[in-house]
């Protein structure tokens, strides 16, 4: 009940159009987030794993999905 | 070539595409901004509407451009985190820090004030529209300044020092990372080779104008105001382009040697090789044609100050390589016990050689093992490409010198009032057009390849800084990058010929007439 005004669209064409905009835009970047670049697909790095590849032995950086680093 | 050598130089022709890419829109928003703060400025002081008329046509292109800018420059901070993953654990407390001031910032402020921009003419008053316009010309040099603090740390990292702990370099001094001396010369000889671009830009439409003989009135005030700007302009990118060299012959000495293919230590002051093909097997330099003393006078403002060569530069990175074995030594011994303070005290005194052991995990894993051939192999790899950095340079500067030329003669012409009458100067003025972005990016080419083989100079080679893809991933987003961005390259070059074609429209009636006698850029 609360949200019911908010959720009235513009009365300006100008209100209308700027609405539509940024939702699209929202959706596109979030859908981007969920497939393409967010922290499931970033390869996630840390300490140890700098450690294995400057000290330890393996120098072939090619084998795992990134998502597994 | 190995396959982790593959994703490396995929990983690097990515991010190479995309930052050319985006470099071809951002030299001209940083030129643009500041000549339509000109044009309004002059607007505002005489009220002529002919000037507003020009600030709003320029606009427009100056928008056009922008748009495609953000979006081509968006994709590569993502690239930080997805291809080069490693670099961003390595160096991200530093380098992340200006990039997240750029986009907080300078971006923000931006791209909040070129919608006011576009749609404030009728709803702000004269002088409040040019606040607008000086605050989005200030936003897109600030945002060039953070980003130019961050390139320049990886070419003299400085106010950092490495954790062995975290496994990671961390801030030791903001302040020197702020004012690093490259980030400084960068910046200026950058924004100001952005301003040539801009005034090029703005001089070739209004010579096409002039040639046509359409939008004469405006084509002649902005070809005043852009030959004016441009010659300034392409005085000052020679001269702080010499500075931005200065520094980097105290702080980059085997680039500088790579980018004169000066193999050997010459007796002082050096000479200057102004032709010659540099031969990278014979460590010679065919048909080469010098000129006596220049070299040395450039880049030591001295006539004692010796100019290192590279032979004798790979001779000092065999001892940083077995001064950084000793690091790496001491830091293997950290790694397993971390309260072994003498191993902290070896990493302390080599560590600034760590990086150059490193560069042994190209030829073996246990590189504590590694053999005095394998020593020496590792310090010739610190030499780049130096046929393409002796020639991108040699380029460039030639570029540099003819925007002297070019804005020299336009703004005498245009001074004299003649301009539109001098035909063959106006084609070599629209022919010009490509020729500011060709400088740009070989000045970019000069910068990072010379960097070579450093992600961060002297610290992370770059080959441990890839992420670990696959090569087919980095291949399928190389082919998507490429796509998309030829597409809005397409999409901008389409949106700037139907705007420049359709021009800025008619006068309104007597906007053109001077008032009263004015000086030529202000009538």
């Amino acid at each position: 009940m609360i949200l019911m005004p908010l959720m009235r669209l513009p009365r300006t064409q100008l209100g209308r159009e700027l609405l539509i905009a940024v939702t699209v835009k929202l959706t596109i970047i979030g859908l981007a987030a969920l497939f393409l670049f967010g922290p499931h697909q970033r390869p996630q790095i840390d300490a140890h794993k700098v450690e294995m590849r400057i000290i330890g032995n393996s120098t072939a950086p090619d084998e795992a999905p990134s998502h597994q680093e | 070539m190995s396959p982790a050598l593959d994703v490396v130089t995929l990983s690097r022709l990515q991010f190479g595409l995309t930052a050319m890419y985006h470099f071809l829109f951002v030299p001209l928003t940083l030129g643009l901004a500041i000549l339509l703060v000109v044009m309004e400025s002059v607007y505002v002081m005489t009220g002529r509407v002919i000037w507003r008329q020009m600030t709003q046509f320029w606009g427009t292109l100056f928008g056009i451009n922008f748009a495609l800018g953000v979006a081509t420059g968006i994709t590569m901070e993502f690239q930080f985190g997805m291809n080069w993953a490693y670099y961003s654990h390595y160096v991200g407390d530093i380098f992340g820090t200006p990039l997240a001031i750029e986009g907080l910032m300078a971006f923000f402020l931006e791209a909040s004030f070129i919608g006011l921009f576009f749609f404030g003419w009728d709803r702000l008053s004269k002088i409040g529209h040019l606040i607008v316009t000086c605050l989005v010309a200030l936003g897109s040099n600030l945002s060039a300044l953070w980003i130019l603090i961050a390139n320049a740390w990886m070419q003299y990292p400085v106010g950092a020092r490495f954790n062995p702990d975290t496994m990671r370099m961390e801030v030791a001094n903001f302040k020197a990372v702020l004012f690093n001396p490259v980030a400084q010369d960068k910046f200026v000889h950058t924004v100001s080779a952005g301003y040539v671009t801009g005034s090029i830009f703005v001089a070739a439409i209004s010579a096409y104008y002039l040639l046509r003989e359409r939008h004469m009135e405006i084509a002649k005030r902005s070809m005043a105001v852009a030959a004016s700007f441009g010659l300034a302009s392409a005085l000052s990118v020679v001269v702080l382009g010499d500075e931005s060299g200065y520094t980097a012959g105290a702080n980059q000495k085997m680039k500088i040697a790579a980018i004169e293919a000066m193999w050997e230590t010459e007796k002082a002051p050096a000479s200057f090789t102004l032709f010659g093909i540099p031969n990278e097997t014979t460590h010679h330099t065919d048909y080469a044609l010098r000129m006596p003393w220049v070299l040395g006078l450039i880049a030591t403002r001295s006539l004692s100050g010796q100019l290192p060569g590279i032979i004798p530069l790979v001779n000092d990175a065999k001892a940083r390589v077995e001064s950084g074995l000793t690091a790496y030594k001491a830091l293997q011994r950290i790694r397993r016990d971390g309260t072994d303070e003498a191993a902290r005290d070896a990493l302390a005194a080599n560590g600034r050689n760590l990086g150059y052991a490193l560069l042994l995990k190209r030829q073996r894993a246990d590189i504590e093992n590694a053999t005095p051939d394998e020593i020496a192999k590792a310090a010739w790899t610190t030499v780049p490409a130096v046929l393409p950095l002796f020639w991108s340079f040699r380029v460039m500067v030639g570029l540099g010198f003819f925007f002297i030329g070019l804005f020299a003669v336009t703004f005498y012409f245009v001074s004299v009032r003649k301009i539109e009458r001098i035909r063959p100067l106006l084609w070599v003025i629209l022919c010009a057009l490509p020729l500011p972005w060709i400088a740009a990016e070989l000045g970019w080419f000069v910068s990072e390849v010379g960097r070579q083989p450093w992600v961060i100079e002297g610290v992370l080679p770059t080959f441990l800084a890839v992420s670990s893809l696959s090569a087919a991933n980095v291949v399928t987003t190389l082919i998507g990058f490429v796509l998309f961005y030829s597409t809005l390259l397409a999409v901008d070059l389409y949106l700037m010929v139907k705007t420049v074609r359709h021009g800025p429209g008619p006068l309104p009636p007597h906007a053109a007439a001077p008032a009263r006698v004015l000086p030529v850029a202000a009538e």
